[in-house]
């Protein structure tokens, strides 16, 4: 190596740079700057020519002025003119200088293509290579039109030399990126294919990048290249460390031939031909054992040229997804590097870890790092190492570990870095929804999610909590406890304001039972809120004030106080002005009747892909939210309770084909309803098991068994149709009930809201609400046809004298249902006297001509008008002797037909709608509950026991009430819920 | 690889090399952007980070940060060693190579950068290879300043490949003649006055440490032969 001066001696530009290093402040840069152009300028205008030297010295000050981040809009046609200098320094120059500043729509193009075109014809290997430098580095359309066709002969030519080969191989690389259109494919590329031959390895380098990019768009026209390739990397990889000479890197022979090789073959599927396969699965072996080796070297230059090719090994085999064998061997690899040193290790192989985690081979390999994953999360200090630690967890997850990741990112999310916050909300909120058991730990998991980052929580979250809770009417009891708890908070987000608004607005009726959440309470509490928030939240309030209003008619002078009020039915805001004057005309014009319908509880959402999952993957780019979609490596997704979308059976109302309200129109706005406020359930707003409150309905293992029952026939007997009498027709008008009846009756015991009925025609789905003695229960007929049912009459009759017993007033429907449509029916309901037998529910209708008929038992039982009671233990023993006549205890011993879970026992006893009492029964295993049974007549006051024997699989059931068929007639319905 | 860039501790952009066609406004914005991110970063931290949609795979070697931004599939620890392998070229290049070397010969850290890498992929990674292309080219120019003196000797577009004796010969030659006189003549004052630079310390620091033991002495000498060289023209 020469020890001359490798600057070609321009000593003004020396002294340019120094000075302008030495300026002391920004303004004294600019002046010296300024200066310079002037000068540059006059001398570049002046009479005298300039000889090269100059010239390139000048054009160098501007080239040098322009990388400063200095505007440069002159000196281009002294630079075109150092091209064509026949001093190589000064074409050099010129080069540089058209390379970093010229753009494409320069009228000097021309001038610019001329010398490339003289250069690349003059045979002179380094001129060549600087023009071929000059139209990779500028890379632009007019270069292409002008060269595309040229290089391709260049780069196959047998009399071009190495070094013109390489460039010209990338070179025309860079024109085909660019534009693809203007490199025409033809007998050159079998020849480039060929250049995986050559024996010089800078050939191979530059012309495998070329391959592959070409290979990408034609895989058909390139497919030889893959022996080429295989062959190719198989002698590097098999080569000794000093075989390569100058390509061997710090003792690793090749390393970017060998990535850039293993990235050729990720373009194709494994190869066909078993030769081929088994020299290249050799080579991936080798890789593997060779990073088992103990280094050659120290430097830490070795161990990256070594694991380079390591990791590009390994992304091959995920590629293939076919080896399970190298799979988890690659997954071993990676889990000794989770606990390297190298910080760049561990990142390299959490990263590399997550698409493993997406192969079914290698999922259950992956996840048995979780604690290191998770230690990472904790204590990496490298916000992007953490990262991908939260990346890989998201990854790995599934049914068995989901509530451990999604606890330890949501611990992760308080101090996480605000930059990605938000896609660790989207992340838990899928996971949460994807995996939830039961729906209740989801709600507490996206309440949290508000609670930590609220700011980060986008409206597809939470909207997609309001749907789900709408969709499960399992969780509405909960989710309206639950926002009501969190309400509380002295400060909380505002999108905890507009969950929790919307949420009591639609189910608040739920909790209205407990003196700590009566309406009034709940009222005040959002109320409270309402200054605070902006106008969209406010707007939401509004809509939950008038639907309050419809549920609690007792708080309707109140909130119309609100409304009325200047702040409101004059505000600023176009949109509150309307809603406060619309909602208080509504509530004070309209009937009780009128306000039901039109506030009547939303419903369902159809069901759709989750629009957080889509928003996640516009986030991260397609491929990101594939740990989710990829539901081939998790089986178990598959299971009963599926994840995310709630099957049809478990969705309240059956909606075969109504696309009713977007996920965009969840929030009131568009249709405010509610259930009145006649029917209510009592949550216990401060119990501690949550999971258990009284209107979870069945847990959702229980849907699913529901689900399995296979679905009634259609009923044998076509009795003539009727056209809709007025009255209710006696029970010799109707057939007797179908023999599923009394099956599918028990199934709403301890629930009040699924689908009751359904066959290929019809589906009946129920929605009921109870109070005291009195109910109001929602039936929903879903025509699953496309053909119009004609004469459709369903109607409630009461079989013997239960009419003395029970009242239920019915509305008549449509007599015609469309095809896909769904009808609604109203039942008002009101226990007169204990009862022990349902009313049954008769329909009829014509479907293509043919009369239909079926009859079914109305799920109504005594057990609906239950208020729970809740009483100490000394209270529970004393009543429980009071009622020790034989006549009124009934006892029932019975095989458990249902896994014996006391969390399912404990939700259907709560369902069934006593209160549980802790702490009564000496033996935590048994259940103790009381209630008073609500008629208008009378009174029933009931004792329960019900002691589970695990061993024996075995129950027994004990009953006392004052009233002695009630208590066989609770001890029968009961019994078969277990 | 989408771009490359050199700055200094202080934020200086050194080199910017584009391979993908971006509009000057852009490039200054993503320039201003990734060097604030890279520069917030600790030492201990890992060498990776993901921006925008990229891979930002960077490296610090005394006061200067390399920083390339690769796409989604690209290979992180290569281009690290890219990094290195480039560092190194410069190293041999310039004998020690300083931040001061590339200040004042940024067009030589173009020409190296261009033979080593070409549109974003490596062109040629033997260090021997790399140097052999641009010390031809110095040849060629040492050549042709000698040639404009004697221009009866040859036309260098004439040639397909630069006859090699001939220039060894008058690499001998000058490079004799410039030692003699860059060792004889040491500048009264430095052409370059690095004692007033506030960062000189930093910037003359060698990017690879214990390479070689000598300091400033090779950057006194290149000014000088410089300045050398200025005269004889």
């Amino acid at each position: 190596m020469p020890a001359v001066s490798k600057g070609d001696g321009m000593r003004g530009l020396a002294v340019f740079i120094s000075d302008i290093r030495n300026c002391k402040s920004k303004e004294a840069e600019i002046k010296r700057i300024n200066k310079e152009l002037a000068n540059i300028r006059s001398k570049f205008k002046g009479d005298k020519a300039l000889d090269g030297y100059s010239k390139k010295k000048y054009v160098c000050k501007l080239l040098f002025i322009f990388l400063l981040g200095h505007d440069i809009d002159f000196g281009h046609m002294e630079a075109v003119n150092l091209l064509s200098s026949n001093k190589y320094t000064e074409k050099q120059i010129g080069y540089l200088f058209i390379s970093v500043l010229v753009n494409s729509n320069s009228e000097l193009i021309r001038l610019i293509n001329n010398a490339i075109k003289n250069d690349l014809a003059s045979r002179n290997p380094t001129f060549m290579c600087l023009a071929l430098h000059c139209i990779a580095n500028v890379g632009s359309r007019e270069m292409g039109e002008a060269f595309a066709a040229d290089i391709p002969r260049i780069l196959v030519a047998g009399d071009s030399m190495d070094s013109v080969k390489q460039s010209a191989a990338l070179c025309l690389l860079r024109l085909y990126k660019a534009s693809p259109d203007l490199v025409p494919m033809g007998e050159w590329t079998a020849r480039v294919v060929h250049l995986l031959n050559d024996q010089h390895m800078g050939v191979v380098t530059a012309a495998v990048s070329l391959i592959t990019c070409l290979c990408k768009k034609n895989p058909d026209d390139f497919k030889t290249c893959v022996s080429l390739a295989v062959s190719r990397l198989s002698r590097i990889v098999s080569s000794a460390s000093t075989d390569l000479q100058d390509y061997t890197y710090y003792f690793v022979p090749a390393p970017w031939l060998s990535v850039k090789l293993l990235r050729l073959l990720q373009c194709y599927p494994p190869p066909e031909d078993a030769a081929v396969k088994g020299r290249l699965v050799e080579c991936l072996e080798t890789v593997l054992n060779k990073a088992q080796e103990p280094p050659k070297s120290k430097k830490v230059q070795h161990s990256n040229a070594k694991n380079a090719i390591l990791f590009e090994t390994i992304s091959l085999i995920i590629h293939y997804d076919s080896e399970p064998n190298l799979l988890v061997r690659a997954c071993n690899q990676l889990g000794q590097f989770l606990q390297h040193r190298e910080t760049n290790l561990r990142y390299l192989a959490l990263e590399s870890m997550c698409t493993l985690a997406s192969s079914e081979f290698s999922h259950e390999a992956v996840k048995t790092h979780i604690d290191t994953v998770i230690n990472a999360l904790k204590t990496e200090r490298d916000v992007s190492v953490r990262q991908r630690a939260a990346d890989l967890l998201y990854a790995m997850c599934d049914r068995s570990n989901a509530k451990q990741i999604v606890s330890e990112m949501l611990r992760y999310l308080e101090t996480a870095d605000y930059a990605i916050r938000e896609e660790i909300v989207l992340k838990v909120a899928i996971l949460a929804e994807k995996y939830a058991v039961d729906y209740s730990w989801y709600v507490d998991t996206i309440l949290n999610l508000i609670r930590i980052a609220g700011d980060y929580v986008s409206e597809e979250v939470w909207y997609r909590v309001l749907q789900i809770v709408t969709n499960r009417d399992d969780v509405q009891g909960y989710a309206a406890k639950t926002v009501f708890e969190a309400l509380q908070a002295p400060a909380c987000h505002e999108n905890m304001v507009k969950v929790g608004g919307y949420i009591l607005g639609e189910f608040g009726n739920l909790i209205a039972g407990d003196p700590r959440s009566s309406p009034p309470v709940q009222f005040s509490l959002l109320h409270s809120k309402f200054h605070l928030c902006s106008v969209a939240t406010r707007a939401l309030l509004l809509s939950t004030y008038i639907k309050f209003i419809n549920l609690f008619p007792e708080t309707k002078a109140t909130i119309q106080g609100v409304l009325r009020a200047g702040s409101q039915l004059r505000n600023a805001d176009v949109e509150l002005q309307q809603r406060a004057v619309e909602y208080l005309t509504l509530s004070s014009v309209a009937s009780t009747d009128v306000l039901a319908t039109v506030l009547e509880e939303m419903p369902p959402f159809p069901e759709r892909e989750s629009s957080i999952l889509a928003k996640l993957k516009r986030k991260k780019g397609p491929g990101a939210g594939s740990a989710l979609d990829d539901s081939r490596r998790d089986p178990s997704s598959h299971d009963i309770n599926g994840g995310v979308e709630p099957t049809p059976s478990t969705v309240s109302t059956p909606s075969p084909s109504a696309d009713l309200l977007g996920l965009r129109a969840a929030p009131p706005p568009a249709a405010p309803p509610a259930p009145s406020g006649a029917g209510n359930l009592l949550v216990d707003v401060f119990s501690d098991s949550p999971a258990t409150q009284p209107g979870l309905g069945p847990s959702p293992e229980e849907a699913f068994l529901s689900e399995l029952e296979p679905p009634a026939p259609e009923s044998p007997m076509a009795l003539l149709a009727d056209p809709a009498p007025a009255a209710d027709p006696g029970p010799e008008d109707i057939g007797p009930p179908i023999p599923e009846a009394d099956e599918l009756l028990n199934k709403f015991v301890c629930r009040n809201n699924g689908v009751l009925f359904e066959n290929q025609l019809l589906q009946i789905g129920v929605k009921s609400e109870f109070r005291q003695n009195l109910g109001r229960m929602y039936l929903f007929y879903g025509n699953k046809t496309s053909v119009q049912f004609q004469n459709f009459s369903p109607t409630v009759v009461h079989p013997g004298d239960l009419q003395t017993h029970l009242a239920v007033q019915t509305k008549r429907v449509a007599s015609q249902v469309d095809g896909g449509a769904q009808v609604q029916q109203v039942l008002n309901i009101e226990c007169l006297r204990d009862f022990l037998t349902p009313p049954l529910l008769s329909v009829r209708f014509r479907y293509g001509g043919a009369p239909q008929s079926l009859t079914l038992k109305l799920p109504v039982t005594i057990n609906k008008f239950f208020q729970p009671t809740e009483m100490a233990a000394q209270d529970f023993f004393q009543r429980w002797k009071q009622l020790s006549l034989p006549q009124q205890e009934a006892q029932k011993i019975f095989k458990a037909n249902h896994p014996m879970d006391a969390e399912v026992t404990k939700a259907k006893l709560l369902g069934f709608g006593s209160a549980l009492l802790d702490n009564v029964d000496p033996n935590p295993e048994n259940f103790v509950g009381a209630g008073i049974i609500q008629t208008k007549a009378l009174q029933v006051g009931c004792l329960l026991r019900l002691e589970p024997n695990a061993q024996a699989q075995m129950y027994r059931l004990t009953l006392r009430t004052s009233k002695e068929p009630v208590s066989r007639h609770l001890c029968e319905l009961l019994a078969q819920q277990f | 690889m989408q771009f490359m860039l050199l700055f200094s501790r202080q934020g200086k952009l050194r080199l910017q090399k584009w391979y993908v066609p971006l509009s000057d406004k852009e490039k200054k914005k993503i320039t201003r952007e990734l060097v604030q991110t890279v520069l917030a970063r600790k030492p201990k931290m890992c060498s990776f980070l993901e921006w925008r949609d990229l891979k930002i795979v960077y490296k610090r070697y005394a006061s200067l940060y390399f920083c390339c931004a690769i796409e989604d599939q690209d290979n992180e620890l290569i281009t690290l060693e890219i990094i290195h392998r480039y560092v190194e070229l410069l190293d041999k290049y310039f004998g020690s190579v300083c931040e001061l070397d590339i200040i004042f010969n940024f067009e030589k850290a173009y020409f190296i950068l261009d033979e080593f890498l070409l549109g974003g992929e490596v062109q040629e990674t033997s260090k021997k290879n790399v140097l052999k292309a641009i010390e031809q080219a110095d040849l060629l120019q040492e050549f042709s300043s000698v040639a404009q003196s004697c221009p009866t000797l040859c036309d260098p577009m004439n040639r397909s490949t630069p006859g090699l004796p001939v220039h060894h010969q008058l690499l001998e030659f000058t490079q004799t003649h410039v030692h003699r006189v860059g060792d004889a003549i040491q500048p009264p004052h430095p052409v370059v006055p690095f004692s007033s630079c506030p960062q000189s310390l930093g910037l003359r620091k060698r990017l690879f440490l214990g390479w070689r033991k000598v300091e400033c002495a090779c950057i006194l000498r290149k000014r000088a032969n410089a300045e050398s060289n200025e005269k004889q023209e």
